[in-house]
């Protein structure tokens, strides 16, 4: 598919290369301290939270098509002629945002790696929040979250007002960034909370 | 292109696409039970629920409860549409590991084949069948993602999304309903047999 969309494509996959390498080496290095041990309970906390991992930066992708698919429909409604690879070209290289974000996290779990926990207080329902708490880098990402979206969107918004007027990319990502939080909204309320009723 | 269920949209192709997806993750799992179930068992804290005796979720709650749980996953992957079918096949492989990991589990601890039959299969064909079909739905995405460039409503129409997602409803309400109001009661006979 890379080849064939061309230089372009090539060009928007690397960053959502870079970010899906630094979300790896968050994950073996985040898991990995906290469920360290050959203790089974611990096998079968790395596998789910790999698995975890995996889906959210499958989800990830998909969630920044649908906003790339949003800001399409809004440009194509405002009389815009923008040509779909330009729009894949704009949300894939905005990912150098979320790359950045997530290597700077690398960097401090590196520095401040988490504390592993014991068997004994995987049976406890609140000492994994309790230590992703008390860690540095889980604190930090938690923070700084909302940092990162907003230059995802600020650097969408600035690559595709360089393809159509400022005013109706602003118009595009606000619109799209309304659809993906009611899609997101939607979703979690369908959801419901994490333990059953 | 789009005159019947079976032309060139390949429907079929894509269900029994993402039945073999669900499949491997379905022998992932019951690998992974197996290869957990192998290590030293070392110490293991106590298996302590932290409900309320008495306050376990039971017939229209539970109802709701799985379905809204369910419908959930069936969204998720028709996400798959938009992500070249990546979402799709991830949740079908995580659906499938954690199927098959409870199999594996309640294998190595001694519940025979057939009574995890009755607990599977019941509700388990019904919901299963019906993320399948969302799955196949969610493949279309890899199709779409190569021809990108000539998205249009044709392209659109093909995925079937009203259809899909009507079925959907209907056949994991049937197996919502099943698996509250069937599954707990075998489950309940069950109880203390192993």
């Amino acid at each position: 598919m890379v080849k064939w969309l061309g230089r372009p494509a090539r060009l928007a996959s690397l960053p959502v290369l870079v970010w899906f390498a630094g979300l790896a080496a968050f994950a073996l290095i985040g898991i990995d301290g906290l469920f360290a041990g050959p203790n089974p309970v611990f096998v079968i906390a790395r596998v789910t939270a790999y698995v975890t991992v995996v889906m959210v930066a499958a989800v990830t992708t998909a969630f920044a098509a649908a906003f790339g698919v949003a800001c399409a429909a809004m440009l194509n409604w405002l009389g815009e002629s923008l040509d779909p690879r330009q729009i894949v070209n704009a949300m894939g290289r905005s990912f150098w945002c979320l790359a950045a974000y997530v290597w700077l996290g690398v960097a401090s779990l590196i520095l401040d790696p988490p504390v592993a926990l014991t068997v004994f207080e995987m049976s406890e329902p609140d000492a994994l929040e309790a230590r992703m708490r008390e860690t540095k880098a889980f604190a930090w990402m938690g923070q700084f979250r909302y940092l990162a979206l907003v230059g995802f969107l600020a650097t969408a918004g600035w690559l595709l007002a360089r393809r159509t007027t400022p005013l109706n990319a602003l118009l595009a990502v606000l619109f799209a960034s309304a659809a993906l939080a009611a899609l997101l909204t939607g979703l979690g309320l369908l959801a419901g909370p994490s333990v059953g009723p | 292109m789009l005159d019947t269920t079976f032309g060139n949209d390949n429907w079929v192709g894509r269900f029994f696409g993402a039945v073999s997806v669900l499949v491997v993750g379905l022998a992932a799992g019951i690998a992974i039970a197996e290869w957990v179930n192998a290590m030293p068992a070392g110490s293991t804290p106590p298996v302590v629920s932290h409900r309320p005796p008495g306050t376990e979720p039971a017939g229209w709650e539970l109802f709701a409860f799985i379905l809204r749980r369910n419908l959930t996953v069936f969204l998720m992957l028709l996400l798959g549409v938009l992500s070249a079918g990546l979402v799709t096949i991830v949740v079908l492989l995580g659906n499938g590991l954690a199927v098959g990991q409870l199999i594996g589990f309640a294998r190595t601890s001694g519940m025979s084949h057939a009574d995890v039959a009755y607990l599977l299969l019941p509700h388990g064909v019904l919901e299963l069948g019906a993320l399948c079909i969302a799955g196949a739905a969610g493949l279309r995405g890899i199709g779409l993602a190569f021809g990108i460039s000539a998205f249009d409503r044709r392209a659109l129409e093909s995925l079937r999304l009203g259809t899909v997602l009507v079925f959907g409803l209907g056949a994991l309400s049937a197996a919502a309903g099943v698996e509250a109001f069937v599954t707990v009661e075998i489950a309940e006979s069950l109880r203390g047999k192993w």
